[in-house]
């Protein structure tokens, strides 16, 4: 089976910036291809990458993490590892994530906001790509 | 305390330091943007100049409504003196400091060109 994931590297280590769906200890061959800096080829594979992290942590979120909050919950941020579906819940975005990243070091997640639609929202300063 | 001053344009500007890949701490000057309700947002040269470890994805409300989805990443900033993790959002924007980051802290400007803008510790609250 041969597919296509983007990755990143950083200190010596190939980090997968998507799901690999492989067993815990498979052994794969790796082929390194640059993808070109700031050109329009990265920005969609860039985005097909987002809206895949996105789409298995939405469900995650939608199949699992809603049933088991609380009234309390709500406004609180819900980090979730993409890989392995664990996740944290905590006020503070960057606490739930550095607990998470302490038991999965290197996770790659998705992150809800608890009763809201999104997790953060801007003013018209804030320009995203593609918007 | 966190200082900055009233641009020309009247923007409230303050320079906070944010540490690099290297722990080191690297003075950037941010708009206070209390439109975000988020804690920093920068833009993506700012992101692979300091380094910073990309965590994921987020969604975002834009001012217009439309949702979109963007990358995080993990930041910590020198905050009233001590180190504080905060969550970094990639945006084309200026670099912005937004309300989550100053929960707790009283902001104080003097509303004219140049004016004096504090950030600090609030006392009951901080």
């Amino acid at each position: 089976m041969i597919t296509n994931v983007r990755a990143r590297y950083a200190n010596g280590v190939l980090t997968p910036l998507e799901p690999l769906g492989l067993e815990e200890g498979a052994e794969v061959v790796v082929s390194i291809t640059e993808t070109p800096q700031g050109t329009e080829g990265e920005r969609q594979s860039a985005n097909a990458v987002s809206q895949s992290i996105e789409a298995r942590g939405k469900s995650i979120y939608e199949g699992k993490i809603l049933q088991e909050v609380e009234e309390t919950d709500k406004g609180k941020f819900a980090v979730i590892d993409v890989y392995s579906g664990d996740y944290e819940i905590d006020s503070s975005h960057a606490a739930a994530i550095r607990r998470l990243v302490e038991r999965h070091p290197g996770a790659v997640t998705y992150t809800a906001r608890i009763g809201y639609p999104t997790a953060y929202k801007t003013g018209f300063r804030a320009r995203v790509p593609n918007a | 305390m966190i200082t900055g001053k009233v641009a020309e344009n009247l923007d409230l500007l303050v320079t906070v330091e944010v540490a690099n890949s290297n722990g080191a701490f690297v003075p950037l000057e941010f708009v206070i943007d209390t439109g975000f309700n988020g804690e920093l947002a920068l833009p993506r040269d700012v992101i692979l100049a300091l380094g910073l470890d990309y965590r994921g994805e987020i969604a975002l409300t834009l001012a217009t409504s439309q949702e979109v989805t963007i990358a995080n990443y993990d930041g910590v900033v020198s905050w009233h003196g001590r180190r504080r993790d905060v969550v970094v959002i990639e945006t084309d924007s200026e670099l912005l400091l937004g309300m989550a980051l100053l929960l707790g802290s009283r902001v104080a400007f003097d509303a004219q060109i140049d004016g004096e803008v504090v950030i600090e510790e609030n006392p009951v609250t901080g």
